[in-house]
């Protein structure tokens, strides 16, 4: 039970890995914590749930769609709100993306009602049996595909022009301005790629969970617990974090209690920065 | 005026795997204004911060008349009469320079007209008293190194730490500075100061300690240490202390 | 006009002119709804007036003070159905109980700063409603009913009239008035602003950090606390969703940042805008479709962030010093 336990974390951490890599990316380019980060991923999980239903799309094929929709999508919330508030003081900034994720939360509720959906039957079903474990096929194609953007978005940020500008600017931005790079648009574009990310982990998410717009608050916390929890500005920390959540989520829920799992991993979290402020894996002062 | 009033022995600083300090130790007399000298990256600000509590020691003793003050937490150094500055100013942006000496000035006057006025006399001897109603966070640095001097005075150190605060001064101000300093060495307070300009520091100095790399390779009167082969080394190069 | 506006007592006109119309409000203004709306009002200028000894002067921002509202809450409704507690009693038992637990959670959780420290009071406060949710002890997700009791002010039930719940939350508002008008004038008030502008130098100067920063959240979740009592009352039933729901959490913080933060002021126009405006396009939307209403209230939200990040004291500021130094 136990190994059983641990490979459904782990599926289950890669996916919240992806979600706390776009939050990371676009802390680390324009200091800002995405409050609204859940909400996207809730706002893919829709849009893959209406391609399965008028489209008749899977969602995992769907997933490259979500991955645009979210990308521009991104790109127009950071024109209209998130290039004006960037400068402004730490709470209107952290007030700003809260009333952005308030907006989309309940757009949600008032488009789509707050009952729960799900699809049907994903392409990728069924279980997999190796051994004594049991592995729910839908997860772990979300895991895949999971790490597989989570790789692209890693290549294209360590390989290609655009990405060696998101770095430098990461590492310093003054510097990166003298180098001539403009930062506006690199930001714009990093805000659209961060939001991309928490698409694409709607759009595999949609598969098997439950959509309802209120997930995005879960999502959300989830991916700041983890980036918070590996440290801000760490990438690995992200991931880090997000593993161990996804752990705690699913030994937590069997061996105690699957009500409490939830309040478990936040418990888990405040213990640690309990004795590391900076996160696990974060350096420097708080 | 001959009693020791900080002792610190064999001190110890590590960060991770860079070591800062390397058994360091001193005695600081009464009355007395040492000047800390040292390359870049020597160590000072780290010893200063040992000594004051805002980073913890690795190994060592510090002690302060007698009392063993390793590892107080800042607030606690301070209360006890030993004040410093920072290298990188740290003042209160948004309160006023009035505020900001005021909240010095309350570790003595619970009241707040009580700490208003002491604050306005420690204004006047640093020479900033016309910047009272500005905003501390809108100040030239001059003026900025200025005020931190004052917050800590109004404090009533007994040891006052001072680190670079002459550093991007004019001539005309760190001569200021400088008589500020002797004046406090009038009124019995023990000083020590960390500069880069030597010759800013040097004719006022009693003591000089020289660190390189976390060691303490030289103490001395100021003459001595201008003539220790090892403190033309690490200053010059190896070169430059051979051919002498 | 412009004489009376610069007058040094102006400050003090506005606020007895403002209490005299608190004072007559629900006697000129009959209409049930509008007197909710003031109860409302004076609720949540309680808690942003708290938000803000935290928030404002402390530097310590929070988006979990919902955490301290439902544990208040959830105190009182415990002691007075379980035990028999009288409310007023409770009440207070309930905000102190609460500031003991602001401080020994506050404890790990002041270590933190800025993005860390926010982070961790949303965590901090979805933990207490899943707790709450599944404490079989105190209902669970159930929560607690109070009983109906007979209408008087010792029993805190009034049921033919709103006018003794306005008056008993306009008294605690005024408590936390008057606290934040003293803190502001006082060495710990002094210090609490030396930690917000920089912990380092605050340390330097003799400020015991960890104990003024639990002090602030300590007071801070005692008058959230009474809050959270005051709508036990006011409502008759606690239930963790209702009573731990993050947009108070939101909403609060809100209020101070629309007023503007680290000023007496500040919570109180905030209030004043931003809750009437909220209950009334939530009376006029609120019917046709769910959300909506709330989504304007966001939309609003990210408008007030972008065009006055300083807040509605910062406005006013600008536009009186504006006018004294125009000739
Ligand atoms: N917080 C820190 N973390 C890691 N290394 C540090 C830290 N502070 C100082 N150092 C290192 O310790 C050494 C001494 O630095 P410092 O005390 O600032 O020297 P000085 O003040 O003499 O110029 C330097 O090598 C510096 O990089
Ligand atoms: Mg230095």
């Amino acid at each position: 039970m136990f190994i059983q336990l641990v490979v459904s974390g782990l599926l289950l951490g890669c996916i919240y890995s992806l979600i706390s890599m776009g939050l990371s990316l676009i802390w680390g380019v324009m200091g800002i914590v995405n409050f609204a980060h859940g909400a996207f991923v809730m706002l893919a999980m829709y849009a893959a749930y209406y391609g399965d239903q008028l489209l008749r799309i899977d969602p995992l094929l769907f997933t490259p769609v979500a991955i645009l929709l979210l990308f521009f999508l991104g790109v127009l919330v950071y024109q209209i709100i998130i290039q004006y508030v960037v400068d402004g003081p730490y709470v209107s900034r952290l007030l700003a993306t809260f009333g952005l994720g308030f907006f989309l939360i309940n757009m949600a509720q008032f488009l789509w009602s707050p009952n729960f959906r799900t699809i049907k039957e994903s392409m990728v079903h069924g279980v997999w049996k190796i051994g004594s474990v049991m592995i729910e096929l839908p997860k772990l194609a979300s895991s895949l595909g999971s790490i597989l953007v989570a790789a692209l978005v890693f290549l294209f940020i360590r390989k290609t022009r655009t990405g060696q500008a998101i770095q430098a600017i990461s590492a310093d931005k003054m510097g990166a301005a003298l180098m001539g790079i403009n930062l506006k648009r690199i930001a714009a574009f990093s805000f659209g790629l961060g939001i991309a990310c928490a698409g694409a982990a709607g759009s595999l998410l949609a598969t098997f969970y439950y959509i309802f717009p209120d997930v995005a608050s879960l999502f959300g916390l989830i991916a700041l617990v983890a980036v918070a929890l590996g440290g801000f500005g760490s990438v690995e920390g992200a991931f880090l974090g997000a593993l161990i959540l996804g752990l705690v989520e699913t030994l937590g829920g069997y061996y105690v209690d699957p009500n409490w799992k939830y309040a478990l991993m936040f418990l888990i979290y405040l213990g640690i920065v309990l004795i590391r402020p900076q996160g696990l894996l974060g350096r420097g002062k708080v | 005026m001959n009693t020791a009033i900080l002792q610190v022995e064999d001190l110890y600083k590590d960060f991770g795997g860079l070591r800062a300090l390397s058994g360091v130790s001193f005695t600081l007399k009464e009355g007395e204004i040492t000047a800390l000298i040292g390359p870049n990256g020597a160590g000072k600000t780290t010893l200063f911060n040992c000594i004051t509590g805002f980073t913890p020691v690795t190994k060592g003793k510090i002690l302060y008349r007698g009392k063993n003050i390793t590892n107080w937490p800042p607030h606690k150094v301070v209360r006890h009469g030993l004040a410093r500055t920072f290298q990188v100013v740290q003042i209160l942006d948004d309160m006023t320079v009035e505020e900001n000496v005021m909240v010095g000035a309350f570790l003595h006057e619970k009241t707040v007209q009580g700490a208003r006025l002491l604050a306005r006399k420690a204004l006047q001897q640093s020479g900033i008293d016309h910047y009272t109603e500005h905003l501390a966070g809108s100040l030239p640095i001059p003026a900025k190194k200025r005020l931190e001097i004052a917050m800590a005075l109004v404090t009533k150190p007994t040891l006052l730490m001072l680190d670079e605060s002459m550093a991007g001064l004019t001539p005309t101000e760190f001569r200021d500075v400088q008589e500020l300093i002797l004046n406090l060495k009038k009124e019995g307070v023990t000083l020590v100061v960390v500069e880069h300009v030597m010759e800013a520091i040097m004719p006022i100095c009693d003591r000089v300690l020289v660190l390189n790399l976390g060691v303490l390779i030289a103490q001395g009167t100021a003459k001595e240490v201008a003539e220790n082969p090892d403190v033309i080394k690490a200053y010059l190069g190896d070169k430059y202390a051979r051919n002498r | 006009m412009m004489e009376l506006v610069r007058h040094r007592r102006f400050p003090t006109f506005i606020l007895l002119f403002g209490l005299f119309i608190a004072l007559v409000f629900p006697w000129v203004v009959r209409d049930r709804f509008a007197q909710n709306t003031a109860i409302f009002v004076l609720m949540y200028g309680l808690m942003a007036q708290a938000w803000n000894i935290m928030g404002g002067y402390t530097g310590l921002i929070s988006v979990g003070q919902v955490a301290y509202f439902g544990i208040g809450a959830y105190t009182s409704a415990f002691l007075y159905t379980h035990f028999g507690i009288n409310p007023w009693i409770a009440l207070l038992i309930g905000g102190l109980i609460t500031a003991l637990f602001g401080v020994i959670a506050g404890y790990p959780v002041s270590k933190l700063r800025g993005r860390y420290f926010s982070i961790a009071t949303i965590a901090m406060a979805e933990v207490m409603r899943i707790s709450f949710s599944n404490w079989e002890y105190v209902g669970a997700a159930r929560g607690i009913q109070l009983p109906i009791e007979k209408e008087s002010l010792l029993t805190f039930q009034f049921h033919s009239s709103r006018l003794p719940y306005y008056y008993i939350i306009l008294f605690l508002f005024i408590v936390v008035n008057l606290v934040v008008y003293v803190l502001e004038r006082s060495r710990t008030g002094f210090y609490f602003r030396a930690i917000r502008d920089n912990e380092e130098a605050a340390a330097g100067l003799g400020i015991n950090r960890s104990f003024y920063k639990l002090l602030s959240i300590g007071i801070s979740a005692f008058f959230t606390a009474l809050a959270g009592s005051f709508l036990t009352q006011f409502s008759l039933y606690v239930e963790p969703d209702y009573v731990f729901a993050s947009s108070i959490s939101i909403t609060v913080a809100m209020v101070a940042v629309l007023g503007g933060i680290g000023s007496l002021g500040g919570p109180i126009l905030g209030a004043l805008v931003l809750i009437p405006l909220s209950e009334y396009t939530r009376a006029w939307l609120g019917k046709q479709g769910q959300g909506l209403d709330l989504m304007l209230y966001g939309a609003l939200i990210i408008v007030f962030c972008i065009l006055e990040p300083k807040g509605l004291m910062g406005l006013w500021k600008r536009i009186s010093t504006k006018k004294r130094t125009s000739p």
